[in-house]
């Protein structure tokens, strides 16, 4: 019985999907959960909530945003499951849910941000340091690499939203081309060019880091 | 040193390059170009050394940890769980577990099924419009030329004509009388009247004058047309009743040729009504005034 407790508005006609970008054993866990079942769809939150995590955290800049977001993302999954064709693969319509909800979020968001926003040392005070690989290596070089990716992140975070989520989908998840604009419903050319303009933006911060660095040294 | 390729090109595909989108064919060109291109392998790594920076700060994003990942499961399935407790079947169904709500919410809805029809019922009743209301008097007044707004004939109007001819009573005096009415839009002839002048002066007999009014009001006309439709006019119409008598031999007398007159008075024209005989009194009568003829 309870299997079938999240039976409901999203068991529709799963059945008759065309299923041609997912895999067979998606396939399934897709129809289980669309018939209700729970442990399907714990599974299929467990499958993909680090990868909704993780773009939320990198696309809002904040991890209770993320988490909070990540929610509303599965629950819109679930919510439109009955509607999923199967044009795509599982994880780039989840990635396209994701980029939308995080779309419909960010204005607000950033908005509410700037006006309490804190400074660094605060942040660092609260949440601790930055974690880097290699923490346990020269106290010097451990702090350049803190810097750099502070430095990073603030310019990651001053970019326009679709830049972002290009370089972000790019780099960090290591999307190709063709899952980024199906993610994002927009042309690959567009795709290219946002790209292009995110890296030369970066490039620049990383330029400047580095020099002063230098500077320093 | 001249390239293959020029560094232009490579450039403008070097990210693509760098994220492997490229064909193998532009692949191999890109990386012969890159063994030899000092500049360009150094803008190439620059693009490698920009992922690897974002990768590492992916890494060290405070707050991502395992835990975060486990909330996310329990809550979204916590949240599944509410909503279809939350859903419409389950209140319908919770709706109906106590009966003695439902038979209360049928009641009412009953009792308001009944106040929509009889107020519907009410509303439909007084719906008539009385031409001597306010609202009817706004209306006729709005809709100039209807039968209850009559307008006056205007030269830009065609009159309204007599289909037939209408037999009158005849009077036995000469009158003339002046009769107001107003031709409808069908060409009938309704608030026919007296004009109030003429009704005190009549010498017409009670009864001819009501044959005549009723048939003058079945009369019918076409009606005053104006800008080709059919518009309601007031009209006044002028009933003459003239009596026009003559000797026999008048004809006569007009072919004869004219005689000299005799005396300064000229013969008239139309016999003169005879005068009666004087009374003659009576030697019996006495000083009282009574007299016989």
């Amino acid at each position: 019985m309870e299997s079938r407790l999240i039976a409901g508005q999203f068991v529709k006609d799963a059945g008759a999907l065309g299923w041609s970008e997912v895999g067979t054993g998606e396939a399934a866990l897709i129809q289980r959960c669309a018939a209700g079942e729970e442990s399907a769809c714990a599974e299929l939150v467990a499958n993909h909530e680090r990868m909704v995590f993780q773009l939320a955290l990198h696309l809002m800049g904040d991890r209770d945003e993320a988490l909070d977001l990540s929610q509303e993302v599965f629950l819109r999954v679930f919510r439109t499951l009955h509607a999923f064709r199967g044009h795509s693969a599982l994880k780039t319509w989840i990635y396209r849910i994701a980029i939308n909800q995080a779309r419909n979020r960010q204005r607000w968001w950033r908005r509410r941000r700037r006006s309490d926003q804190v400074q660094l040392e605060q942040h660092v005070q609260d949440h601790g340091e930055l974690r880097q690989p290699g923490d346990g290596d020269a106290p010097d070089r451990a702090f350049a690499r803190k810097e750099m990716a502070t430095r990073l992140w603030a310019a990651l975070d001053a970019l326009p939203f679709d830049q972002r989520t290009v370089i972000v989908l790019r780099e960090i998840d290591g999307l190709s081309y063709d899952d980024i604009a199906d993610s994002l419903s927009v042309a690959v050319g567009t795709v290219k060019s946002r790209l292009t303009r995110a890296r030369q933006t970066l490039r620049r911060e990383l330029r400047e880091v580095r020099e002063v660095r230098e500077v320093r040294s | 040193m001249r390239h293959q390729v020029p560094c232009a090109s490579v450039r403008a595909e070097l990210s693509e390059y760098h994220d492997g989108e490229l064909s193998i064919d532009a692949q191999i060109l890109i990386q012969s170009h890159l063994q030899a291109c000092v500049a360009c392998r150094l803008e190439a790594a620059a693009l490698a050394d920009l992922g690897d920076a974002l990768r590492t700060m992916a890494g060290s994003v405070p707050g991502r940890s395992a835990a975060d990942t486990g909330v996310i499961a329990g809550a979204v399935l916590d949240r599944v769980r509410v909503e279809q407790q939350q859903s419409l079947s389950m209140q319908v169904r919770t709706l109906f577990e106590d009966m003695h709500w439902v038979w209360a919410g049928l009641g009412a809805t009953a009792a308001l099924v009944f106040c929509v029809v009889a107020s519907a019922g009410v509303l439909h009743a007084a719906s008539d419009e009385k031409p001597e209301s306010l609202a009817g008097i706004i209306t006729a007044l709005a809709n100039q030329g209807s039968n209850d707004n009559p307008v006056q004939l205007a030269d830009t109007m065609s009159a309204p004509r007599a289909l037939f001819e209408l037999p009158m009573p005849v009077s036995e005096h000469d009158a003339e009388l002046a009769l107001s009415a107003v031709v409808t839009r069908e060409g009938r002839i309704q608030n026919l009247a007296v004009l109030a002048e003429q009704a005190a002066a009549l010498h017409v007999k009670p009864e001819v004058l009501i044959a005549m009014l009723q048939a003058a009001s079945r009369a019918r006309f076409a009606p005053a047309i104006s800008g080709g439709l059919p518009v309601a006019v007031n009209v006044v119409w002028l009933v003459t009743s003239t009596t026009v008598k003559g000797r026999p031999d008048y004809d006569l007398y007009l072919l004869a040729p004219p005689r000299r007159p005799s005396s300064q008075s000229l013969p008239s024209p139309l016999p003169v009504a005879k005068r009666p005989p004087a009374p003659v009194k009576s030697p019996a009568a006495g000083d009282d005034g009574l007299t016989a003829v």
